[in-house]
């Protein structure tokens, strides 16, 4: 297996990212800005240039999206806006678009829809907003859905006929919508999931076994299946048996590591999962059963780690570092000299914190971002 | 401008307010006669030396809807069983109880070794229970930890 790519882009949280569908452009969430780098496609281990950067939004923006032809990024964050932005090639630099989400709290997630002709933006107002361009006000307007919603919106995923529409949600409930749009979407084929579908018709309503949050939906790449992975460190994958049926089957795998917050479902057969435990996860079954088959890095157990023998040449220390040494030792009983230079202790991971956002990079690789300011590419 | 902080923002929005009862689990709810009657099998099972079996009778029994007094009952159930093994027992055999349980009765007794905890009569033990917690994380990993926090499925 080859070792991941891996950018460091500041010490920042990156709490969402994504590639451009050609891999040359890459979008990052950076406090209230977005960052623009180019990306060598040639060569992915050069790392990326900053092109520019995206500032419109007045609070922390929570998540980024490019359409799939990857002219358009959207972006939302919780000052309660989302902004379309297009790159204007006489001016040189992207102009944003308002879209008039009509909530009252802050914008959670947002995602374009796969045909890039409608979006949709969660939100902690209890909302889920489907935006659409409307050509003779030329703006951006947006549909709601509201019911049966009671709690903080945390995920979506658009299913791949661009009509249905998963969410997650803090209350433990897994729902699946229809975001029809009269007039701009054509009439889909039945799927398992419903045939008839004007808009805000609720095709499933699923609670995960513990109750606890949902962090993540995905559709498989059929569309005839969602996984969710939730706060009890457990995934989950739904198989629907047809409209007003219960589902053929809920398979619901726990682990025993801390809690995930992100996946990708690769292929029908495949998720990848990642998290609180900053490292990758992968699941592998179908509709009678799910299991995990490996973890993409070795990682070793921090609540057994042992302090390493440590050499006993007499180096200079920096008071920082001798401060530590000393919070070691009353906190934790702990006799770790510091090493000049080296920070200290480092997780055997390649992320050093909580994997924020996974998405899909080719057939085999997926891109992670973490809350320690990385972008990783792993091979899957 | 005034704290806007302390504005309560939901009285603006009187609906679709999410409701403590909308989080109870739909499950069904367990009286205290059951409770009661599962005491007595867990006793008898003890007194004839079948250990592993009242452990995980009771824990599943565990009444998830009940009222306080009856879910204090059970723990007080699951303590002496937690007591009769480890005075029956090598402190090191702990681990293979706890193999011997399926995953989600593992979940379980992590639920009622921090409940235990948390009881007066859980504190003058509270060697015993560390020593439980100890051995059964050590089989099981950060799971069931994570679990006794996230879920809603209280004991």
């Amino acid at each position: 297996m080859s070792s991941p790519i891996v950018y460091q882009l500041g010490n920042l949280p990156i709490k969402d990212h994504v590639f451009s569908p050609d891999h040359s452009l890459l979008a990052v969430t950076k406090d209230n800005t977005v960052e623009i780098y180019q990306v060598n496609q040639s060569n992915l281990g050069v790392k990326p240039k900053l092109f520019t950067t995206l500032a419109g939004h007045d609070k922390t923006v929570t998540s980024v999206d490019i359409s799939f032809d990857g002219t358009r990024i959207l972006t939302c964050s919780q000052d309660r806006n989302a902004l379309v932005w297009e790159y204007d090639s006489a001016a040189g630099e992207y102009k944003p678009t308002l879209v008039l989400l009509r909530i009252s709290r802050a914008a959670t997630v947002c995602k374009w829809s796969p045909d890039g002709q409608k979006f949709a933006v969660g939100s902690s107002d209890r909302i889920i907003a489907v935006c659409y361009y409307e050509q003779e006000n030329n703006w951006w307007v947006s549909k709601h859905l509201k019911k049966p919603l009671k709690s903080t919106i945390t995920s979506l995923s658009w299913h791949h006929n661009g009509v249905l529409l998963a969410s997650g949600s803090t209350d433990g409930h897994v729902r699946v919508f229809s975001a029809f749009i009269k007039g701009l979407d054509e009439k889909p084929e039945p799927t398992p999931w419903g045939s008839k579908l004007p808009f805000q018709t609720l095709c499933g309503d699923f609670i995960n076994e513990t109750g606890a949050w949902i962090h993540d939906v995905a559709f498989s790449p059929d569309g005839n299946s969602l996984a969710f992975v939730s706060h009890d460190s457990s995934v989950g994958i739904i198989y629907p048996d047809g409209e007003g049926l219960p589902p053929r089957s809920i398979i619901n795998v726990k682990t025993n590591y801390l809690p995930f917050k992100t996946l990708v479902y690769l292929t029908n057969n495949k998720i990848v999962v990642g998290g609180h435990n900053c490292n990758l996860i992968v699941f592998e079954g179908d509709e009678n059963d799910w299991k995990e088959t490996r973890v993409i890095e070795s990682q070793k157990d921090l609540t057994k780690e042992t302090p390493a023998a440590g050499d006993d040449d007499e180096e200079e220390i920096s008071s920082h570092q001798a401060l530590n040494m000393f919070k070691q030792m009353d906190l934790k009983g702990r006799l770790n000299k510091p090493s000049p230079g080296g920070n200290g202790k480092v997780l055997s991971t390649t992320h050093q914190n909580t994997i924020a956002s996974i998405r899909e990079f080719s057939g085999n690789q997926v891109s992670t971002s973490g809350i320690d300011g990385k972008i990783v590419i792993f091979r899957v | 401008m005034e704290d806007w902080r302390r504005i309560d923002i939901d009285a603006y929005e009187p609906e679709n307010h999410l409701s403590k009862e909308e989080l109870i689990p739909d499950l069904p709810p367990t009286s205290q006669a059951d409770i009661v009657a599962v005491s007595k099998q867990v006793r008898s099972a003890l007194s004839s030396g079948q250990f592993v079996e009242a452990l995980a009778l009771a824990l599943d029994s565990a009444p998830y809807i009940a009222d306080e007094a009856t879910k204090n009952l059970h723990s007080e159930t699951i303590f002496e069983i937690l007591c009769s093994i480890k005075n029956n027992h090598n402190i090191n055999d702990l681990s293979s109880f706890v193999k011997k349980l399926d995953s989600s009765q593992q979940d379980t007794l992590v639920k009622y070794l921090y409940k235990t905890m948390d009881t007066s009569y859980g504190q003058k033990q509270g060697g015993l229970l560390l020593s439980w917690f100890e051995k059964t994380i050590e089989v099981t990993g950060l799971g069931p930890i994570v679990r006794f926090m996230s879920d809603r499925r209280t004991v």
